[in-house]
């Protein structure tokens, strides 16, 4: 449950982005920043928790996969879908190797409400992932603004 | 496109084909890098892989060179900003051909 600060009007959407690549990061943080009112939070794989993740208290979890036999992005998507608070939360996961993770998809969407953005991608790929992913999640993603653009 | 653009419709559009140029190279280049140093294909799989996405980034990106090249000049500074965004086209396409 939210602490009721995080849901005051001032409160932009949340977007934890996790991911190895510091280039990749920095790209995606600004291109959402700049796209709508998001607030974007940054992670290394190797370096993340849940309780990180869990701190900023996302709408959106934004985690790149790099193929199914690698787990760290994996299993943290894994996790974060079966997790008491950030269950409810959308996950787009982002990995070049799509048809490689074939079934995990499909478990990853038992436990989490997940939709899958391919390597490379354009902005307005990414842009309509994020806003579908918060206009699905409805009121448990706590709003759904429209992208400025 | 194709109407006398003002210099802040202008920035605007430089600012997103910037972004949009850049998201293509920089997401390119993670895959590749991806596909080189984790992926679990063999060599042959791998680099017709990376073929696929090349031909697509740059399929993209002479998309945005088109659209670049039918936005008129408004004055003297559309002239400075719109070679700002062909010179980030052009090393996009570079990184990419070279990746």
């Amino acid at each position: 449950m939210p602490l009721p600060h995080l849901m005051s009007p001032e409160r932009r959407t949340r977007i934890a982005v996790v991911n190895d690549d510091p280039e990749f990061l920095g790209l995606v943080e600004q291109l959402l920043e700049a796209e709508g009112p998001y607030e974007v939070f940054t992670f290394r794989d190797e370096e993340t928790r849940l309780g990180e993740i869990r701190a900023i208290d996302p709408e959106v979890i934004l985690i790149d996969v790099l193929t199914a036999s690698l787990p760290t992005g994996w299993e943290l998507a894994l996790l974060a879908g079966a997790d008491d608070q950030l269950g409810p939360v959308p996950v787009i996961v982002t990995s070049p190797d799509v048809p490689g993770l074939g079934h995990r998809v499909e478990e990853l969407r038992e436990v989490a409400n997940v939709r899958v953005v391919s390597k490379p991608f354009t902005t307005e790929e990414l842009r309509r992932s994020v806003h579908e992913a918060l206009t699905e999640a409805g009121p448990a993603g706590r709003g759904t603004p429209e992208p400025t653009s | 496109m194709g109407e006398r653009t003002t210099p802040i419709q202008r920035e605007q559009l430089v600012r997103r084909q910037q972004m949009r140029i850049r998201t293509i190279a920089v997401s390119f280049a993670a895959a590749v890098t991806s596909a080189r140093q984790d992926m679990d294909v063999g060599p042959a799989e791998r680099d017709a892989l990376i073929e696929t996405w090349r031909s697509w980034s740059l399929g993209i990106l002479e998309g945005y060179a088109t659209e670049l090249g039918e936005v008129p000049a408004s004055d003297e500074g559309a002239d400075d900003d719109l070679a700002g965004v062909r010179s980030a086209l052009a090393e996009a396409i570079d990184r990419v051909r070279s990746a």
